[in-house]
C-alpha cells in the first residue's frame, strides 16, 4: 500500500485493514479499544468530528455502500459462465429492475424455456447443478470457478451422475424446483448470489434438496450460506457440499427432515 | 443445538491428587448446514477431595493405590469411564521426574477412560494453572496483563495473559515444602535448589530451625516473585531459581495467587509467631502465603486480584482448558482416535508445493520412519483450486512410502477441501486432516474420538522451552 | 356511500371502501406487487377526492379484513370508546384531516378513543409529509417503565448492540462505545443471532448486570421471539424490563408470526407478574409496512392500513416502546429513499395518533435504492415530528441483521441540531459520568468506549463490563 502511495495515489480505503484502524483520538486506553474492537465487526473506535463522522469513517462507508449496490444492479458478467460451457436459460423477468420489483417472475420459466431445458438438457441426473445471479453477479464470479472444481471432483469420486450445468439469469432462489421437476433430479443444488451486506458484493449460498419441488415447502432446503474467501472459503464450502449431497442422497430427505 | 461432554481433569502432583470432572457445554452457532461448534459453558461438576500422591518406598508412584482412589472417585460422582468423553491427565511439579511417572499416567488413562494424557512440563504446568485460577478471563477485561503464580509444594508456576491470549509462562523453585520440619522445630528437609537460600539465614538440615530466620526465607520468597513483577534486579543466585529458563514478559502490574499455598494468602491465617501454628503441615507453606499476603496486598504497586481457583486451579485447568477444539468441517474417521503424543512437523512455506518435499524430508527424518508424525502448517494460503489440489499432492506423494495415518493439522479453515482432494490422489490410504488447530515445531499433540463433528485436540506446547 | 369522481374529463370508480384506500395510498413497490395500487397519478389522487368524502363511521363499518375472521379486527373495533366515536363518527376524512392540523393536544387525545385503523390509516392518505410533521409534534405519548419516554424536549434511542454470533464480548463492546455517545434510554436492546433460552436470558443478565454497576437508568431487553421470553421468564432465568415481539396486522399474517391475540394476552399476563421493571409500561413492539403482504397476510388491502392495525394491535398492551422498521423489508415494499421516507413520517404520524409512544428504525437494505442521505433526511425529519425515539448502531451498520439504520453519531447529532436531550435522569448520569456537559452536549472524553475503564479503575481496578 505505502508504495503505491509513493507512486502517487490516494491510499485505498477499500483494504480491509481500514476497518481495523483506531480513529479516536486520546482515547483512556488504546489497548481497550483495540481489543473491543477486535471483538466484533460493528464499526467501532471511529471517533468524531464533533458529533458526525470522521471524513475517512465516512467515505469508508460510501465505498461499502457503493460496492454493494454495484454487485446489486450491475448485470452478471457471463464471460466465465460461457468458459465453463454452462447451459443459460432466463426467467420471466427482463431486466434488474423487475427482478427487484417482481419476485414472483424471477421465479418461473417461460413455456418455451422449459420446453428447451427438457430437450437439450441430460435427463434424470443424480445430481443437477444451477447457477444463479440473484442478487449479486459479483458473487458468482468470484466463488463459481473454486467450488464448481472441488464438487466435480468430490461427485466423480462418489461416481455419481451430473446433469447438465445450467445458469440462469434474473433467478430467484425457486427456479431450482421448476429445473429438478424438469428434469428429474434426484438431488439439486443451486449456487445464487446473496443480498450484499455492506463491504461484502462477494458473498454467495447454496441450496440444496432432494428431488426439489414447487409442491414443497421452503424447508425443503438445505442452505449453506456466507461463501466468500472472508466467510466460508468456496473450496471448504465445496467440499461440504460434496459432504451434505451424500447425506441427502443417504437419507432419501433434505432441508427441516433432515437432522443435520 | 446444544450438546454436553464431560471432560475429566486429573492432577498428580508432587504431594497431592485430585480429580475434577467439568461439563462442556459444545453450542453450534450456525443455522446453515456448515456447523459451527465451540464451547459456550464450562462448568466444574465434581471436585474431589485432595488425596496425598501415594508413593511406593522407592519414591516412585504406587500405580495401585492411585488407581483405587480413581476409581472411588468415579464412583463418589456417579460417573462411569465411557461417561467421559475427554479431558487430561497431568502430572506435575516434582512428581513428573519420578521414574514411573509415564506409566502411571497410561496406566490412568486405561482405568480412568482413554481420554488424553499429557505429561506436563513445568510451562504447560503454568498455563493450565493460569486458566484454572482465572487469569486468562480476567486479562481479556482490563487493558494491562494479569499474572498467575500457582505456588505448590515444590515450585511456583507463572503465566501471563494480555486480552485472554497467553504472553509468558514460566516456573521458579519457590513452594511451600521446600522445607520441612518436624515437631520440635528440627529441619527434615531442605530442597537442594534452594540450598544456598536457605544457608544465608543459616538453616541447615538435622538442626533446629529458627522461626525467624523461616519467616525471613519466606519473605524472600514473595520479595524475589514481587521484583520480578516489577521488572526489579535479581542476584545470581536468585536468577538460578528459574526452572530451565527465565520470564520474557515485562511489567505485570496485576497478579493473582492459586496452589497449596494460595489457601494462606486469601482464606487461611496463620500466626507466624506460634510454632504450634506454622507447623500445622510441617513445611513452610503457611509462612510462605502470609509472607506473600504481606508483600502483596494493599501494595500500591500491584493489583492484588483474587482467582477464581485456589488449590484446584491446575486440574481444572486440565479438565476445562487443555483441550481445544477443531474446525467442525474436517476430514476424519472416528476408529482412527485416540492419537497420543504425537511429534509435530511444522511445513513454513506450505505455498510452495515444488519444494514441500525437501522441507519435509529434512524435518521428518529426525524421526524413525515408523513414527507417527503430524503435518502442521498455517494454512495453504490464498490461492484457489488449482494451488490446493498441487498442495494436496505433495502431501500425498512426500509421504507415500509410509505407513502411518496422513495426519495434517492447520489454522486456515480448509480442512475439509484439502482432506476431500488428499483422499482423491491418495486412494486407500488412511487421512485425518484438521483445522482451526495451531501448532508449533516441538509440540506434540493429542487426538481425540470426534464430538459433535469437530475433534477434541491437545496441543502441548513446549515454546516457552527455547 | 359515494365511490366516484369525475376528474379531468375522466371518471373514476372504485370497488368499495378497500380499493379506495389503496388507490389513494402514496405510490409504495408493495402495493402494486400486490397488484392493489393507483394505475397512475391521476386515478391517486381520485382516490384521495373520494376517500376525504368518506365519513369516519364508513370507515369503521367496514374494516379491510372482516370482524368475524380476524381476531385484530375484533381487538381493535371492541376498543373504540362511544363517547368519542360518537363525537367524530360524522366527520368526512377531509374533515377529520382539518381538525387534525387546527385542534389543540387536548382535543385531539379526547376523540382518540373513538378511532380504529382504517380511519388513523385513511387521515394519514390526505396528509402531506409536512402535514404528518406538523400534527405529529402535537401529540406527545408518553410511557413509563423504568423510566418515562415521550416527554416534550426529549429524543431517545435504542442502544443496539447486535453481534455476528452473540459474542458477549462483542456485545458489550458496543455497549460501552453506544453509552460513550449518551445512546440507550430508551432501551439496551439486542436482536439476538441465536434464540434460545440459554442465550437469550446471559444477554439479560450481562445488559442487568451493567445497568446496575454503572446506575444506568434504562430499559433491557433481548428482541428473542415472544415465546422464548416467556420460557426465561417462566424458569426465572433472568430479569426482563422489556418484553418484545414483532407485530403484524391481520391473524393471518401473525400466524406467520407465530402469535396471535391470545398468545399476546398470555404473554403480557405472564410479563405482568414477572417483569424486573418498574413502571406500567413494559411491552416493546416493531412493525413495518409490507410484512403482512409478505406472508399472504394483506387481504387485498393496501400497506399502510395494514400497518395502522398494527399500531391498534399495540395498544391492547400499552406498550412503553414501538416502532416500525421502515426500510428493512425490501425494495418489492419500498423501493427506494423517497418510499421509504414517506413511509417512515406514514408510520410515526400513526402511531401517536392511534396513541402509542412512537419510535423509529429510520433504515435501508443494500438492495433498495437509497443511501445514507435518505435515511438523514428522514431522521431529521422524525427528530422535527418529535418522534419519541431512533435506534443507535455502531457507524450506523448492523453486522448481524445486514441493513443500515441511525447511528451513535446521528443520535448526538440528532439532539445537538434539535436542542433535545435523552430522558432526564439519563442525561443527568451521563453528565456524572463525564460524557455530557452541562448543555447535556458531548463532552471532549465522549465517543470513547474504554473511558469506563478509566473511570473503573478508582472503583474496582479494571473491569468494565
Amino acid at each position: 500500500m505505502r508504495e503505491k502511495e509513493e507512486a502517487g495515489f490516494v491510499r485505498d480505503i477499500s483494504q480491509p485493514e481500514i476497518k481495523d484502524k483506531i480513529l479516536i483520538e486520546s482515547p483512556q486506553s488504546l489497548e481497550m479499544v483495540k481489543r473491543l474492537k477486535k471483538s466484533t465487526n460493528a464499526r467501532l473506535g471511529v471517533g468524531r468530528a464533533g458529533d458526525r463522522y470522521k471524513t475517512e469513517t465516512l467515505l469508508k462507508f460510501r465505498a461499502d455502500h457503493a460496492i454493494a449496490q454495484d454487485a446489486i444492479w450491475t448485470d452478471i458478467d457471463e464471460t466465465l459462465i460461457d468458459e465453463m460451457g454452462f447451459y443459460k436459460v432466463q426467467t420471466l423477468v427482463q431486466d434488474k429492475e423487475e427482478y427487484v420489483r417482481r419476485p414472483d417472475r424471477g421465479r418461473v420459466f417461460s413455456s418455451e424455456t422449459m420446453e428447451a431445458m427438457k430437450r437439450d438438457c441430460i435427463h434424470d441426473p443424480d445430481v443437477q447443478i444451477v447457477v444463479a445471479d440473484g442478487l449479486s453477479g459479483f458473487a458468482i464470479n468470484a466463488n463459481l470457478k473454486d467450488i464448481y472444481a472441488i464438487m466435480m471432483d468430490g461427485f466423480a469420486e462418489k461416481g455419481y451422475r451430473v446433469g447438465t450445468p445450467i445458469f440462469v439469469r434474473y433467478s430467484r432462489v425457486a427456479t431450482m424446483d421448476k429445473i429438478s421437476e424438469a428434469l428429474g433430479a434426484t438431488v439439486t443444488i443451486q449456487l445464487i448470489g446473496e443480498r450484499p451486506g455492506l463491504a461484502t458484493g462477494e458473498s454467495m449460498s447454496v441450496y440444496m434438496a432432494y428431488k426439489a419441488s414447487s409442491q414443497k415447502p421452503e424447508s425443503q432446503r438445505t442452505v449453506v450460506s456466507n461463501i466468500y474467501q472472508q466467510g466460508i472459503p468456496p473450496l471448504e464450502a465445496g467440499a461440504q457440499v460434496v459432504h451434505l449431497t451424500e447425506v441427502l442422497m443417504r437419507e432419501k430427505k433434505s432441508g427441516v427432515e433432515l437432522k443435520i | 443445538m446444544a450438546e454436553e461432554i464431560i471432560s475429566a481433569g486429573i492432577d498428580i502432583g508432587t504431594t497431592t491428587s485430585q480429580v475434577i470432572f467439568s461439563r462442556l457445554q459444545l453450542e453450534n452457532s450456525s443455522y446453515t448446514a456448515v456447523p459451527n461448534v465451540r464451547i459456550a459453558k464450562k462448568e466444574v461438576i465434581y471436585k474431589s477431595p485432595i488425596h496425598f500422591t501415594p508413593l511406593c518406598a522407592d519414591g516412585n508412584i504406587d500405580e495401585e493405590a492411585l488407581d483405587h482412589i480413581l476409581l472411588a472417585e468415579y464412583e463418589k460422582a456417579h460417573l462411569r469411564r465411557e461417561d467421559i468423553a475427554t479431558g487430561a491427565v497431568i502430572i506435575t511439579g516434582e512428581s513428573s521426574r519420578k521414574e514411573n511417572a509415564r506409566l502411571a499416567v497410561e496406566r490412568l488413562s486405561a482405568v480412568a477412560g482413554d481420554f488424553v494424557v499429557a505429561t506436563a512440563g513445568p510451562d504447560l504446568e503454568s498455563v493450565l494453572a493460569g486458566y484454572g485460577a482465572g487469569a486468562a478471563a480476567w486479562s481479556e477485561r482490563c487493558p494491562f496483563p494479569v499474572a498467575n503464580f500457582d505456588i505448590g509444594g515444590g515450585t511456583t508456576n507463572v503465566a501471563v495473559f494480555l486480552g485472554g491470549e497467553l504472553q509468558d509462562a514460566f516456573a521458579l523453585d519457590i513452594g511451600g515444602r521446600l522445607v520441612r520440619l518436624s515437631e520440635n522445630h528440627q529441619v527434615l528437609y531442605i530442597s537442594p535448589r534452594i540450598q544456598p537460600l536457605a544457608e544465608e539465614f543459616g538453616l541447615c538440615e538435622g538442626e533446629i530451625a529458627d522461626l525467624k530466620a523461616l519467616k525471613m526465607l519466606a519473605r524472600r520468597f514473595a520479595d524475589i516473585c514481587l521484583r520480578i513483577c516489577l521488572e526489579r534486579p535479581l542476584s545470581m543466585g536468585e536468577r538460578g531459581l528459574f526452572l530451565g529458563h527465565g520470564k520474557r514478559w515485562g511489567k505485570m502490574p496485576a497478579v493473582m495467587f492459586s496452589g497449596g499455598v494460595a489457601e494462606y494468602i486469601y482464606g487461611k491465617t496463620v500466626q507466624e509467631d506460634c510454632w504450634a501454628d506454622v507447623l500445622r503441615h510441617g513445611d513452610i507453606g503457611p509462612l510462605v502465603g502470609a509472607a506473600f499476603r504481606r508483600a502483596f496486598a494493599d501494595n500500591p504497586e500491584v493489583r492484588f486480584l483474587t482467582p477464581r481457583e485456589r488449590i484446584r486451579a491446575t486440574v481444572i485447568g486440565a479438565g476445562s482448558y487443555a483441550v481445544h477444539l477443531s474446525g467442525s468441517t474436517v476430514m476424519m474417521a472416528e476408529e482412527l482416535a485416540p492419537l497420543q503424543d504425537i511429534p509435530v512437523i511444522r511445513l513454513d512455506h506450505p505455498e510452495r508445493t515444488e519444494k514441500l518435499a525437501a522441507e519435509y524430508r529434512l524435518k521428518r527424518d529426525i524421526y524413525p520412519a515408523s513414527q507417527q508424525t503430524a503435518i502442521a502448517m498455517a494454512g495453504p494460503g490464498n490461492g484457489g483450486y488449482t494451488e490446493l489440489n498441487a498442495l494436496a499432492r505433495s502431501l500425498v506423494e512426500m509421504t507415500a512410502g509410509e505407513d502411518n495415518i496422513l495426519l495434517v493439522i492447520m489454522e486456515q479453515d480448509l480442512a475439509k477441501a484439502l482432506g476431500l482432494l488428499m483422499q482423491r490422489l491418495g486412494k486407500g490410504r488412511q487421512i485425518i486432516c484438521l483445522d482451526r488447530i495451531r501448532a508449533l515445531p516441538g509440540d506434540y499433540i493429542d487426538v481425540g474420538r470426534p464430538v459433535a463433528g469437530t475433534v477434541p485436540v491437545v496441543v502441548k506446547t513446549l515454546i516457552f522451552k527455547s | 356511500m359515494k365511490l366516484k369522481t369525475n376528474l379531468f374529463g375522466r371518471t373514476y370508480a372504485f370497488r368499495d371502501v378497500k380499493d379506495v384506500l389503496a388507490k389513494a395510498n402514496e405510490e409504495k413497490s408493495g402495493d402494486m406487487l400486490a397488484g392493489i395500487a393507483a394505475s397512475g397519478n391521476v386515478e391517486r389522487v381520485a382516490a384521495k377526492v373520494v376517500l376525504a368524502e368518506m365519513t369516519l363511521q364508513e370507515l369503521r363499518e367496514n374494516p379491510v379484513v372482516p370482524y368475524e375472521e380476524d381476531d385484530i379486527t375484533r381487538a381493535d373495533q371492541n376498543a373504540v370508546e362511544d363517547i368519542a366515536y360518537q363525537k367524530i363518527k360524522g366527520y368526512t376524512v377531509g374533515d377529520f384531516r382539518e381538525f387534525l392540523l387546527g385542534a389543540t393536544e387536548a382535543e385531539i387525545a379526547a376523540i382518540r378513543p373513538g378511532l380504529t385503523a382504517e380511519m388513523v390509516a385513511a387521515v394519514t392518505k390526505l396528509m402531506s409529509n409536512m402535514d404528518m410533521v406538523y400534527a405529529a409534534r402535537k401529540m406527545h405519548v408518553e410511557a413509563t417503565c423504568n423510566t418515562t419516554i415521550g416527554r416534550p424536549g426529549t429524543l431517545s434511542s435504542r442502544l443496539q448492540p447486535n453481534h455476528a454470533t452473540d459474542n458477549p464480548a462483542g456485545i458489550m463492546a458496543s455497549v460501552l462505545e453506544g453509552i460513550s455517545y449518551g445512546v440507550g434510554d430508551a432501551v439496551i436492546g439486542l436482536n439476538p443471532a441465536v434464540d434460545t433460552l440459554d442465550s437469550v436470558a446471559d444477554v439479560l443478565k450481562e445488559f442487568k448486570a451493567f445497568m446496575e454497576k454503572w446506575q444506568l437508568p434504562t430499559q433491557n431487553c433481548v428482541l428473542a421471539h415472544v415465546t422464548t421470553q416467556m420460557k426465561v421468564l417462566e424458569k426465572d432465568l433472568a430479569p426482563m424490563d422489556l418484553m418484545f415481539q414483532s407485530l403484524a396486522g391481520s391473524e393471518v399474517a401473525s400466524r406467520a408470526f407465530g402469535i396471535n391475540v391470545a398468545l399476546m394476552d398470555e404473554a403480557y399476563a405472564i410479563m405482568q407478574e414477572k417483569k424486573s421493571s418498574a413502571g406500567p409500561n413494559f411491552m416493546y413492539f416493531e412493525t413495518g409496512q409490507g410484512s403482512e403482504l409478505s406472508s399472504d397476510g394483506h387481504h387485498g388491502a393496501d400497506q399502510l392500513v395494514m400497518e395502522a392495525r398494527c399500531y391498534a394491535f399495540a395498544k391492547r398492551y400499552h406498550p412503553f416502546l414501538v416502532n416500525t422498521v421502515v426500510g428493512f423489508i425490501g425494495p418489492e415494499y419500498l423501493y427506494d429513499g423517497r418510499q421509504m421516507i414517506r413511509a417512515g413520517l406514514e408510520d410515526h404520524f400513526m402511531g401517536k395518533l392511534t396513541g402509542i409512544p412512537m419510535g423509529c428504525d429510520v433504515c435501508y437494505t443494500n438492495h433498495m435504492r437509497a443511501d445514507q442521505n435518505d435515511l438523514e433526511n428522514l431522521a431529521m425529519m422524525l427528530a422535527m415530528a418529535d418522534c419519541n425515539y431512533i435506534m443507535g448502531i455502531p457507524g450506523g451498520d448492523d453486522v448481524m441483521l445486514m441493513y443500515q439504520t441511525t447511528s451513535y453519531h446521528d443520535v448526538a447529532a440528532l439532539r445537538r441540531i434539535t436542542g433535545k436531550r435523552p430522558i432526564a435522569e439519563f442525561a443527568r448520569r451521563m453528565q456524572e459520568l463525564g460524557i455530557f456537559d452541562e448543555q447535556g452536549h458531548l463532552t471532549e472524553i465522549a465517543g470513547d468506549p474504554s473511558l469506563f475503564y478509566a473511570l473503573d479503575k478508582k472503583l474496582a481496578g479494571g473491569i468494565a463490563v
